[in-house]
């Protein structure tokens, strides 16, 4: 019993990561249609600006701040210097994306090498809930994802942009005949989803170090996330970032763990069959 | 350089779509004898089974509009059949070549029947999940991952009618003829009335819908028959390298055939083998460090999907056109430079 | 040879199709018109097969087309052109209709066009069979649709708002292409707001609004109808005329 609470929470933090990252991912294809597998690498360079802020001594929580912010840009980047020319062709903005990927993670190779990046864990010690020991670290993940989801789910729901963002992603001629801004809630969308990726990777950091291979091996988890939940719905995104972690760690315990990854695939293949809008309906973007 | 534009050709002049392949690739069987080291020589060879394998891709995304990251997977699956045939059956090349095509075929429809339950563009990143999905089964099986892990080697030469394509110049000219005949067969199906059918599935998929199209059935064949040419350059592959391994069929080796064939471009049945030159040669032109290599190839496929998507074989032929239009019209704001340049 | 009956559609909350209720005869030049929100493209869409409608039923020529694909109702002569996206844009005009050619479908009782030329000649587009169709001006580019869908030698073509965006020169040449397909034996079912247009082709309007069929009959008595005018908010109707 007390190795399922253990692997249960194992999964929730993992889980809170998926989250975080696949939010990023949903919000743009629910707005525009683009699949964007680079958004990986954003979680890697947020990840080792981390590392670089933690090891000229700035302690951790600012350093997931300065992910988030390296992360919110670089994102932001890419949708000024190449997707904000492909918007009429979706298919050619994957194609970017994944020109992108052999980019950033070629520049990040010449600039760390090809080593894990590890820290020293910001925060020490364990706490006892029942008859299972979880480390505070664990728990500081769980919280800084849980928080920053919900804000983001809030905000959208009660605050004007997003309002105006959710407008956008049903009805986009709609919502640009009434005045929204399509531009700018196209960049804000990449800004916050690549901040929140950025504070993944820097919560990875904590967890299990840097590589410059860690945000390949995370996008695509994220794009399952995103199916099962439902391409553009944040809320699918959450639920099933915690289901996908969830079935990974069990699997992982119970069956194999050499098959860790597989567990996620064919949770989304069995999702899609059943219901191949994903679990909550998302939004078709801007392709009506 | 001639119409490369896809039009369906009227009777009287049926061959000439063939004229640029044969004429390239005539010339090409000149390669080996015009000084090049070996080390060339053999590039060529890999640049040459690279381009088979994009024909793999040209076919579902060139011909139908359908993107696939799965294609390399195919090309993998159609490798380790040959060498698999090989170390338990001993089968020599003719047998090893079908098997590995009909299994590439299988493993591309296969693929492909998510296509059913999905719409647009969430088959994309399906087909990026099955590669990934493909990979991790295949680490977790003795069969495919080999003694160690350490991938399955392939000791034999191709014997073929009589030869032994052991070296490297034998084995050029056994794959320059591959390329030739599946380009050949690109050329052949792009004008036929199924590779009409992909077109208009590519052009405008609900109009197609509403003349009475099976996007869907076909979109499949499509990926399905893409898979029969990367299943004949794993065979080729498998050969040649002597060594195959599941990493060299992952992701990275996915992006690199896209990038051959925008690269390339994507309206011309030569743009494999020209995105396939310009992904092997270049970085040997260059000299440069792998990763650097990486970058160079994230920087040409970005800059050429905004710029040139048509690709550099699609750039080549709109410079023509246009020159060939301002040589029968000279615009009047034009005549002062061309008065300049001597032109009348 | 086209009977909806109790035809309803739903997306979520939203009924776009309420119990609708149409017959199409054989040969007639019939209108579908209502506001904006009033179904007739939903219509259209359940009908053609876009997607299945929610309940009620639609029968063509004898055959239950109710949960049909839209490829499936095509075979069976129903076809449906489209207002935007109307036709292959990188193709040139006789690649356009190259394709649609290859599967027409031979009758006894129609027959259309069944070359390049024909085609070209009924839709007007002579001296442009090699231009790439995406270069087409607006109204060229419509006709050309229409064409795609005719060389398929539809028994019953759906128009899609064929008029909407055209100048009055483009509009008289759409009218002209489907006065002839009238002739030669193509029923014709058209949403249009145009009402010149629907006046001067269709023999018969039906009026929905909010889901709902409120009125039918000829083009000028539906326009007098008190129920139409009001769903028109009281002027649209009178102004067009």
């Amino acid at each position: 019993m007390q190795e399922f609470f253990q692997q249960l929470v194992n999964g929730v933090v993992i889980g809170g990561v998926y989250a975080l990252i696949a939010i990023g991912v949903t919000l743009v294809y629910g707005l525009t249609n683009l699949i964007n597998f680079a958004h990986g690498q954003v979680v890697t360079v947020g990840g080792f600006a981390a590392w670089s802020a933690v090891s000229t001594g700035i302690p951790f929580a600012l350093a997931v701040v300065i992910a988030a912010l390296v992360g919110g840009v670089t994102s932001l980047a890419m949708e000024r210097v190449g997707f904000r020319f492909t918007r009429a062709n979706p298919i050619n903005g994957f194609i970017l994306s994944l020109a992108i990927i052999f980019v950033l993670e070629g520049l990040l190779v010449e600039r760390y090498g090809d080593t894990l990046h590890r820290i020293d864990t910001p925060l020490n010690g364990t706490v006892s809930i029942g008859d299972v020991q979880v480390s505070y670290q664990r728990l500081l993940v769980v919280g800084v994802a849980a928080v920053l989801t919900l804000a983001l789910m809030v905000a959208l729901k009660r605050t004007k942009v997003g309002r105006a963002t959710r407008a956008y992603a049903e009805d986009p001629p709609t919502a640009a005949l009434m005045g929204v801004n399509t531009n700018g809630l196209i960049m804000l969308v990449f800004l916050v989803g690549g901040a929140l990726a950025g504070a993944a990777g820097a919560l990875l950091l904590s967890l299990f170090g840097v590589t410059v291979t860690l945000g390949a091996a995370f996008v695509v988890k994220a794009f399952v996330v995103s199916l099962i939940g439902g391409l553009g719905s944040v809320e699918g995104a959450a639920i099933a970032g915690l289901a996908v972690g969830l079935a990974e760690t069990f699997g992982s315990a119970y069956i194999s763990s050499s098959w860790t990854d597989f567990f996620g695939y064919v949770l989304v293949i069995i999702v899609l069959m059943v219901r191949p809008s994903g679990l909550f309906k998302g939004s078709e973007g801007a392709h009506v | 350089m001639s119409d490369t534009t896809l039009a369906p050709v009227r009777p009287a002049a049926w061959w000439r779509p063939y004229v640029p392949v044969v004429v390239v690739m005539a010339l090409l069987t000149l390669l080996p004898h015009v000084g090049l080291s070996n080390r060339h020589v053999h590039l060529s060879v890999v640049c040459l089974i690279w381009a088979m394998a994009a024909f793999g891709l040209f076919v579902p995304y060139a011909f139908a509009g359908q993107m696939t990251v799965a294609v390399v997977t195919a090309w993998g699956v159609g490798a380790f059949s040959t060498a698999l045939a090989i170390e338990y059956w001993d089968w020599g090349f003719v047998p090893n070549l079908l098997f590995s095509m009909a299994a590439a075929f299988v493993a591309g429809a296969l693929m492909a029947m998510p296509i059913l339950r999905t719409k647009g563009h969430y088959f994309v990143i399906i087909t990026f999940v099955l590669a990934e999905a493909v990979t991790v089964a295949a680490n977790n099986w003795e069969v495919t991952s080999g003694p160690g892990g350490g991938g399955i080697s392939v000791s034999q030469p191709i014997e073929f009618l009589g030869f032994s394509f052991a070296g490297r110049i034998s084995m050029y000219y056994l794959c320059l003829a591959a390329v030739t005949i599946m380009a050949l067969t690109v050329v052949w199906l792009r004008g036929s009335r199924l590779g009409k059918h992909f077109a208009s599935i590519r052009e405008n998929e609900e109009l197609a819908r509403s003349i009475g199209v099976s996007t869907t059935w076909l979109k499949i064949l499509a990926l399905a028959i893409g898979g029969i040419f990367a299943g004949a350059a794993g065979t080729f592959y498998a050969y040649y390298l002597s060594h195959i391994d599941i990493r060299g069929f992952g992701v990275n080796q996915a992006i690199t055939l896209i990038l051959i064939v925008v690269v390339g471009g994507r309206q011309a049945i030569l743009g494999p083998l020209v995105g396939a030159a310009v992904a092997y040669y270049l970085p040997e032109l260059i000299q440069l460090d792998p990763n650097r290599v990486l970058i160079g190839y994230g920087v040409v496929l970005g800059l050429m999907v905004i710029f040139l998507p048509t690709g550099i074989l699609g750039g080549l032929d709109s410079a023509w056109k246009r020159w060939q239009r301002r040589r029968r019209q000279p615009q009047p704001s034009e005549a002062p430079l061309l008065s300049k340049a001597g032109a009348s | 040879m086209l009977e909806v009956r109790n035809l309803s559609k739903s997306f979520g909350s939203v009924r776009a199709l309420q119990g609708v209720d149409l017959d199409v005869e054989r040969g007639e030049r019939l209108a579908l018109i209502g506001p904006n929100g009033s179904g007739k493209t939903t219509l259209f869409n359940a009908v053609s097969g876009a997607f299945r409608p929610t309940s009620g039923s639609a029968t063509f020529l004898g055959t239950d087309i109710t949960r049909t694909s839209m490829e499936r109702t095509a075979r069976h002569g129903l076809v449906r052109t489209f207002q935007h996206d109307a036709v292959f844009p990188g193709l040139t005009v006789a690649e356009n209709l190259d394709l649609p050619l290859l599967r027409r479908a031979s009758r006894h009782d129609i027959d259309l066009p069944r070359d390049i030329d024909g085609l070209v000649e009924l839709a007007g587009l002579q001296g442009l069979r090699q231009t790439v169709a995406s270069t087409l001006s607006y109204g060229n580019r419509r006709r050309l649709g229409i064409a795609v869908a005719i060389a398929l030698n539809p028994v019953l073509l759906m128009l899609d708002e064929p008029a909407a965006g055209l100048n009055e020169k483009e509009t008289h040449a759409l009218l002209v292409m489907l006065e002839k397909l009238s002739e030669l034996g193509v029923t014709l079912v058209v949403i249009e707001h145009d009402m010149p247009f629907i006046t001067a082709l269709c023999q018969r309007a039906i009026v929905l609004n909010t889901g709902s069929v409120i009125a039918t009959g000829s083009p000028t008595e539906v326009r007098q109808d008190p129920a139409v005018i009001e769903a028109y908010l009281g002027g649209s109707l009178a102004d067009a005329v």
